[in-house]
């Protein structure tokens, strides 16, 4: 980002720029700074996409019970590895409604594998809101209404079954619900505690700035497997997968925090001497107000990239530490502990549809990244 | 003319009976149908053994005596399982362990033994041509085969085991596997080709194990004339050559010699079918021996193939390398779960998968630790019909249905149908799928209390939970989902149950003690595991207990306060039987009575609850090697114990050069 600092920015007269800007009104002149951040991240095309698919996921997930069309846990045993059910508006030539074929099921002799095959004869229109398997509404409203559903002893598994023969696509959906939520609480504690130490240590310097920048070389010094089988073996052996993994993402958040810390520091070191910052502490500005209004927003973007960086690890990495029993794993219902789950060559080569947790992270992630990234520029609205 | 020995057919039994009355148990002599084959193995050269072409090629130019000379004037004769194979060529193979258990050149399980058991259980000579015990199973007199070398063209004699038994298994400071059933007493040299060992205890089934692992490199036979020089009792000078060959003591210059996982030191000689010619982290290359001791039917020396390669890969890769024909044999790191995947690319590979019949009595079978610390659930454990509800809601069916392709036996954890004592009723105890009963048991035990998720409560009102303890390898496998399903399961019926994997070493600490619920682990169809001791950890405090009792009745425990806690009586007979059992011969009728009252223990007690067992292995072999072998000698419990009969593999398209 360019070092100009926002607030100088604001009150500089630059006769170039302002012929630049082409068709800038009086409302540029006077709208605050919210206002063009907003119109700035507006015209970021990819980022608004971004947001509206990260909007959408995130509604998905909220009424992940409404959408789906089976139990996240409900098995459907004579449908093992079955392929996606292809939703068809054709029958015979002549153009349908919405439906599927029912399923004739068999096993190869040879290989065992599964066969299904479209039973012509029996054809089952998709409904919309229908009645099925029970849920709670925002975990809280018991509930038995589903947008779409096909009538039994029709099938719809629009993103296939996975070996025990659970619906891939509800679990996708229940599955984001983990997946985008936990790793966030991780990165919001680094950021809020990174943010927080570093500005405290780069703005008062002395003796505050030795003690935080001595408990970050500490937490550096730290080796990181040893801590994380040391912690596996101090979890009571009785707690369940998601608790301790909440658990953990909070303690290496607490310990994780010390990049962002530094990189925070070394920008407030930077800026503290700026002429702005100085008028701003003559003015009579109170600290707490110096550092969150004026030092801060200096370094926005660099903040912003830093989040949006970290989502995408937090996701991925949810099954990372699963080797040493603290990472998330069966049964619990995330994208991470199905990818790892598909991470063989029979997925690969058998039950490819397995994989499609794989696109969801990685939609996630670019929504996140192009978000960051119309943030990043919008955070600097008078460029 | 060729003379077979030692191809006469002597059933266990009839070995058993031979040496109660004392004498000798192999017959030696001509064989007519060997004597044809060999006809024309002697009339195609001038020696009366063939050898590999390679070999003659050597012997041509000096470099190796005739092959006559090479092999003992009555060598083993392996019985092929096709036909006689070709000479020459390598044979490729991939692993996904740097250890020494690999599929063919697997170190612990390749032959030869000191007998040979064939795949109908009988047993014939192999290292050891006759042997005599004692009658009170104490001690055996065991005598060589004469006229075999060692790899470096060393002779072998009885010093060779005697070395092994006296100086290294009796030895302090050198680590030595057992798999006899007691610990060795002594050994003495008799006479060139005769020697004696003794036990602390009887050992009815010694020769049964010396057809085993304890019959081969690594356990009972060490070659002397190699190691001599590094251990002190026969060089005084050991610890300066140690300290030269910058060791601290004698015995870790001796281990480094001798120890085989991994391999440091290549030159020494073995008894193998190859010899290790170079070994790395990623690649291990054996070529043949040419002094192996066995030859066919037809007196054709084995092995056939020339040259070994082993190449170390991530289990993922050596999926692919199946699959895209690369592996010209795999079995020890072949699973279940990938049999499909195996099966689509038979063509494309130009490879056939063969399943060999599983012998594990369960893939997964479930510990609930009677020992545990909570009061509530040690009480809940050790009631009999809190147990049956356990495994009676467990639908083994669909588990083998779903896992297992239907090729699986929903069954109790026991010994397998192939075990020597073998009852169905011990199978069908309390495996039937039935939550109704289930629930009919667990209310009248008093769990009729149901929180706001309809899982039972302790009878004290507290909430109620059980973890399943399991190894973190599990995750992402067949097994992993397995116990998903028994979670299902459980809950079904009220019994609120979690997962909880760890990394193995913590896994072993953890199910030691009296800190987890239920463990979980496969069941080997070893009878052992139906006892409190060795190995199962269904009650290990007074595992602790017992095993400290039984050191010190055998004069090796320590003093002071018996570690654990000290089990009821019914436990510790049962547990002693286990003991019994192993020092009584496997053929006698009182053996098959400690079996069924074993067995039937576990059966209506269920320390282990089964699943589903006796899952098949994939064998996937291509299609130009021959000889492939598809079944087990019936005491194996592992997949590598095919690696014996891989010295009569072959390379069909060899050029024979």
């Amino acid at each position: 980002m360019s070092d100009a600092p926002t607030g100088v920015a604001r009150y500089r007269i630059d006769p170039q720029a302002e012929a630049g800007a082409g068709g800038r009104g009086d409302d540029y002149y006077v709208a605050s700074s919210w206002t063009l951040i907003r119109r700035r991240f507006l015209k970021h095309r990819l980022a608004v996409v971004g947001g509206v698919i990260l909007l959408a996921i995130y509604l998905s997930a909220a009424f992940a019970g409404f959408l789906s069309t089976a139990g996240t846990f409900e098995r459907h045993t004579d449908f093992l590895y079955a392929q996606p059910t292809r939703v068809r508006v054709f029958h015979e030539g002549r153009l349908q409604r919405p439906f599927v074929y029912g399923l004739r099921t068999g096993r190869d002799p040879e290989t065992l594998a599964p066969i299904y095959e479209d039973d012509l004869q029996r054809r089952y229109p998709l409904r919309l809101l229908v009645r099925g398997h029970e849920y709670r509404l925002l975990g809280l409203i018991p509930a038995n209404l589903h947008l779409l559903g096909v009538d039994p002893p029709g099938r719809l598994f629009l993103f296939g079954t996975d070996s025990l023969g659970r619906d891939m696509f509800s679990r996708v959906l229940a599955g984001a619900r983990i997946s985008l939520t936990i790793g966030l609480v991780g990165v919001a504690i680094s950021f809020v505690l990174g943010c927080l130490l570093g500005g405290v240590s780069g703005y008062f310097g002395g003796p505050a700035d030795m003690i935080v920048q001595r408990v970050i070389e500490f937490l550096q010094a730290l080796p990181q497997i040893p801590l994380w089988m040391a912690l596996a073996a101090a979890v009571p052996a009785n707690w369940p997968a998601l608790r301790i993994y909440f658990m953990i993402t909070v303690i290496l958040s607490v310990v994780g925090w010390t990049e962002l810390a530094r990189v925070v520091r070394g920008k407030i070191l930077q800026l503290r001497v700026e002429d702005y910052v100085m008028a701003a502490a003559v003015a009579g500005a109170r600290e707490g107000t110096i550092i969150t209004r004026h030092l801060l927003p200096g370094f926005a973007s660099y903040l912003i990239v830093s989040m949006t960086l970290a989502v995408p690890g937090m996701i991925l990495g949810e099954t990372a530490l699963s080797f040493i029993g603290i990472g998330l794993r069966p049964p619990v219902v995330s994208w991470g502990v199905m990818l790892q789950q598909a991470q063989n060559i029979r997925t690969v080569a058998l039950h490819p549809w397995l994989l499609i947790p794989g696109l969801y992270v990685v939609f996630t992630v670019l929504c996140f990244n192009f978000v960051g990234d119309g943030l990043r520029d919008a955070a600097d609205p008078y460029k | 003319m060729v003379r077979t020995s030692m191809r006469s057919l002597i059933t266990v039994l009839a070995a058993i009976g031979v040496t109660l009355a004392g004498g000798a148990a192999f017959a030696t002599g001509a064989d007519e149908e060997g004597s044809a084959a060999g006809g024309a193995a002697a009339a195609a050269g001038a020696t009366r053994f063939n050898e590999a072409p390679v070999l003659a090629r050597q012997v041509a130019d000096g470099l190796l005596p005739p092959v006559d000379e090479r092999l003992p004037p009555e060598p083993m004769v392996r019985p092929v399982f096709n036909e006689i194979g070709r000479y020459g060529g390598t044979l490729f193979t991939y692993h996904t362990d740097p250890s020494p258990w690999q599929d063919v050149g697997d170190m612990t399980e390749i032959g030869p033994r000191f007998f040979r058991q064939n795949l109908d259980g009988s047993i014939d000579g192999g290292l050891i041509v006759d042997y005599e015990q004692s009658p009170d199973y104490t001690s055996v007199t065991l005598h060589v085969r004469p006229g075999m070398h060692w790899s470096d063209g060393d002779p072998i004699d009885a010093e060779d085991f005697v070395f092994a038994f006296r100086d290294m298994h009796l030895k302090e400071g050198v680590e030595m596997w057992n798999f006899m059933g007691a610990p060795v007493k002594d050994s003495q040299q008799i006479s060139e080709y005769s020697f004696s060992i003794t036990w602390n205890a009887p050992v009815p089934n010694i020769v049964i194990d010396f057809a085993g692992p304890a019959g081969g490199s690594w356990v009972g036979i060490e070659p002397a004339h190699y190691l001599k020089k590094w251990h002190i009792d026969h060089n005084p000078d050991a610890e300066k050559l140690a300290q030269e060959e910058g060791y601290d003591t004698w015995s870790d210059a001796f281990r480094a010699h001798y120890w085989w996982n991994p391999q440091e030191d290549l030159a020494k000689p073995t008894v193998h079918p190859w010899v290790l010619v170079s070994s790395d982290t990623v690649r291990k290359v054996m070529e043949r021996n040419p002094y192996y001791m066995v030859v066919d039917e037809a007196g054709n020396q084995l092995p056939y193939i020339d040259t070994v390669v082993g190449e170390i890969v991530d289990p993922e890769t050596y999926d692919l390398k199946i699959v895209s024909g690369e592996s010209d044999i795999a079995y020890l790191f072949t699973t279940f779960e990938n049999f499909t995947l195996y099966k689509q690319s038979e063509g494309s590979g130009d490879y056939t998968v063969h399943l060999v019949p599983g012998l594990f009595g369960a893939e997964m079978a479930l510990q609930a630790n009677w020992n545990v610390a909570d009061p509530i659930k040690r009480e809940l454990i050790q009631n009999r019909n809190f147990r049956i509800a356990l495994s009676v809601a467990i639908n083994r069916d669909e588990i083998n249905e779903v896992i297992y392709f239907g090729q699986g036996t929903p069954r109790q954890a026991t010994v397998p149908e192939s075990f020597s004592v073998y009852d169905p009723a011990w199978a069908e105890a309390h495996a039937q799928y039935d939550p109704g009963l289930a629930e009919q048991l667990l209310d009248e035990i008093g769990l009729t209390a149901r929180d706001g998720n309809g899982f039972r409560l302790a009878p004290d009102g507290t909430p109620l939970q059980f973890t399943i303890h399991h190894q973190t390898i599990e995750i992402g496998s067949s097994r992993g989902e397995l116990l998903e399903l028994i979670k299902e399961y459980w809950e079904d019926v009220g019994i609120r149950t979690e997962l909880r994997g760890h990394e193995s070493a913590f896994f072993g600490e953890l199910t030691d003690g009296d800190q987890f619920d239920v463990a979980v682990r496969a069941f080997e169809k070893l009878i052992q595991h139906l006892a409190a001791s060795t190995e199962s950890n269904w009650a290990p405090l007074w595992d602790q207990w017992l095993s400290e009792v039984y050191a010190r009745e055998a004069g090796r425990g320590g003093e002071g306060e018996l570690p654990g806690e000290q089990p009821p009586q019914w436990i510790e007979e049962h547990d002693r039987r286990i003991y019994e059992a192993q020092q009584t011969p496997e053929q006698s009728e009182e053996y098959r009575r400690l079996i069924y009252q074993i067995a039937e223990t576990q059966a209506e007690n269920l320390f282990w609850i089964g699943t589903v067992g006796q899952v098949p292995v994939p064998v996937v072999a291509q299609n130009r090697v021959g000889n492939v072998m598809t079944s087990f000698v019936p005491r194996h419990v592992w997949t590598g114990g095919l690696s014996e009969f891989a010295d009569q593999l072959y390379l069909k398209d060899s050029s024979g050069e």
